[in-house]
């Protein structure tokens, strides 16, 4: 102890110490789940200490709860990291990705909270390796050496490290740029308790000419002829216009637990019925393609999506969307946006989905106010289902939100009749560093997609209290 | 139900005897003590959407930098984007520069590029990839900015986006350059 104090104070003047603290309390259930008030608290601790060269950084991680066996106390993530000119080493809980993914990609997700509706135990959510990496660079190249044991994030940390990280993978990753081209490779050993060093690998390369620039990646299971993963994109720019095009072709490409995650090809999307609605890579069977272009002119932008996502799994299944939106910016600045969709979800059963709405920002005797509207109606199994969102946020003050939103749908998967979600979100903020946000009400859940992954969000009811520190 | 909970309070207070998280504990409570005395320090390298790396140190500003991280699927990033750039040509000549990173991953960097082109940044954008930027600066959410002065001192943070916020930014700027 005398130790950490010494260190950290002798240090003042070069190293810094930052990081964020996060807690949660919930009382409320799933609906029509008992008991209707449960209790849970869940706590995030991160630390950052960077002293010259070297990092250190951990997360840690409790969660209480009325429910039996759900709590815990978990140091989920300890690493060092030594950076110089020409080194990079990792060791401990570390993020890799290899090229865009498509054999190994770690990730997280900032902010996040997962509850899973079988363990009912709260987690970060992230992807992480517990291993380590070594990166040499010299000149335009460089060659990455990593291993480490993949984290399964649908496992909460109620359970073993053995039941969290069942698989272990070892690469290697050379990477060579010349004048605006690059290429890499990488070689990937995989196993877990029934498969035992399964190769993959990946060879991929990018060109960069003027504001335009095409990316290919290919790869495949070794010694086998059935597994591949391609993925192409070229995106260019001409004036006001803006676009990019994708391709991608995966067959047998899920990687264990799902190690890898190749581009979707999909897009994202932040309206609440959109995003509930999203097409969810599957890599064991699809290809497909994605067009989104862009036009910007003085305060007005246009985007224009066209995706088209084809699963064979003896039978086809067709994912076809086409998504237009409009924003204006205002000088004053109130904005408006609003966009239309039209998909066809054969997967979902979803046919002739149709959705469309809006949301503005403006002002009223100097009080801001965002308004939005969501609608959305399609056909299932010869039943008409419709979705509809009306949300306000109001600024009592700079610092402080208020935001109803209702949300009303009559899908025979949630309800017999039509179901009101009702809630309320208020936010105050304190010097940038203190958030304090409340939540009540009943909130829908589904599937979500943020920062381009795709996850579950459940169904709440009841009042919840989150605080975030950040120092 | 409050035997239940109770147990569970018990439980944990039985864990937080623990050795393991006496430490955590302790550091927290040295942290806090300690926050005051440091302000977090910039410096990163990364690749610009052309492949170039490019430096901190390179881009920053002469009295203060703006670095803001931002997403293409981020609607609010999106909306605040176009007065980040009034903002650079306004600050320009005193010393004020404006860096964007993009915090986009494998399924949406491709659209960095076209987009930043199509929106006429005029300031660098670069490519946070694997979001180790975005972790070394505890960024939990799209759009943040961070005001950072000569010294790589981070001494304003803001995280969101509202319409007016843009109003703030410029008197946190000017205030910041009137404080020289």
């Amino acid at each position: 102890m005398i130790y950490i104090v010494f260190f950290f104070s002798s240090n003042a003047t070069f190293a810094q110490l930052n990081g964020s603290f996060l807690n949660e309390t919930q009382l409320g259930n799933i609906p029509r789940r008992e008991p209707s008030n449960l209790i849970s608290n869940y706590t995030r601790l991160s630390l950052n200490y960077d002293y010259k060269n070297i990092s250190f950084r951990s997360m840690s991680e409790v969660f209480m709860s009325q429910n039996d066996n759900t709590s815990y106390i978990s140091p989920s993530q300890i690493s060092f990291q030594y950076k110089s000119k020409h080194l990079e080493l990792k060791l401990g809980n570390a993020y890799e990705t290899i090229g865009r993914g498509n054999i190994l990609r770690s990730y997280e997700i900032p902010g996040s909270i997962l509850e899973d509706k079988i363990f009912r135990s709260r987690s970060y959510f992230y992807k992480d390796l517990l291993g380590g990496s070594l990166k040499y660079s010299t000149g335009n190249f460089s060659v990455k050496l990593l291993g480490g044991k993949p984290l399964d994030n649908l496992i909460p940390p109620t359970e073993s490290i053995s039941k969290r990280r069942p698989e272990i993978v070892f690469a290697l990753n050379p990477e060579y740029k010349y004048k605006q081209a690059k290429f890499g490779t990488g070689l990937m050993s995989y196993s877990n308790a029934v498969d035992k060093g399964k190769l993959y690998l990946t060879n991929y390369a990018s060109y960069n000419f003027g504001k335009n620039s095409v990316y290919f990646e290919l790869s495949n299971q070794l010694k086998t002829s059935n597994s591949y993963a391609f993925y192409g994109g070229f995106n260019f720019t001409s004036g006001d216009f803006g676009g990019a095009i994708e391709i991608k072709d995966y067959k047998n490409f899920l990687i264990g637990t799902g190690i890898n995650q190749p581009p979707a090809l999909v897009r994202e999307h932040i309206y609440r019925v959109l995003n509930r609605s999203t097409h969810v890579l599957l890599p064991e069977n699809e290809r497909g393609i994605q067009a989104e272009f862009f036009y910007s002119k003085d305060k007005h932008l246009i985007t224009l999506n066209q995706t088209l996502a084809q699963n064979d799994f003896g039978k086809k299944f067709l994912f076809s969307e086409t998504f237009l939106e409009y924003q204006y910016n205002a000088e004053n600045g109130n904005t408006f946006k609003a966009f239309a969709d039209y998909t066809q979800d054969d997967f979902k059963s979803e046919q002739n989905r149709i959705s469309f709405g809006s949301q503005q920002d403006f002002s009223i005797k100097n009080k801001k106010i965002k308004a939005e509207f969501e609608f959305q109606t399609f056909t299932r199994q010869g039943e008409r289902v419709t979705n509809q969102v009306y949300g306000i946020t109001v600024f009592p003050l700079n610092n402080l939100t208020f935001s109803p939103i209702l949300e009303i749908t009559n899908d025979p998967f949630l309800t017999d009749n039509t179901k009101y979600f009702l809630g309320a979100y208020s936010r105050y903020v304190i010097k940038s560093k203190y958030t304090i946000q409340a939540f009540i009400g009943e909130r829908r859940g589904g599937p979500a997609c943020n920062a381009g992954i795709c996850y579950e969000v459940l169904d709440f009811k009841g009042a919840e209290l989150k605080g975030v520190i950040r120092f | 139900m409050m035997e239940r909970f109770h147990d569970s309070l018990r439980h944990y207070i039985i864990e937080l005897t623990d050795h393991y998280c006496q430490m955590k504990l302790t550091a927290f409570l040295i942290l806090c003590t300690l926050q005051a005395a440091f302000s977090q320090t910039v410096k990163f390298n990364l690749e610009d959407t052309k492949s170039n790396a490019r430096s901190y140190d390179e881009l920053k500003g002469e009295t203060l930098t703006v670095v803001d991280f931002w997403a293409t699927w981020c609607k609010p990033c999106l909306q605040s984007i176009p007065h980040l750039i009034t903002l650079q040509e306004e600050f320009k000549a005193k010393g004020v520069n404006f860096v964007g990173i993009s915090v986009d991953g494998p399924r949406s960097v491709s659209k960095v590029s076209p987009l930043s082109e199509s929106l006429k940044f005029n300031y660098p954008v670069l490519l946070d990839f694997n979001n180790d930027i975005m972790r070394q600066y505890n960024v939990a959410n799209v759009p943040s900015l961070a005001i950072v002065n000569s010294k790589n001192k981070i001494v304003y943070f803001h995280e969101g986006y509202n319409a007016g916020d843009e109003k703030k930014l410029k008197s946190k700027i000017e205030e910041l350059l009137n404080s020289k």
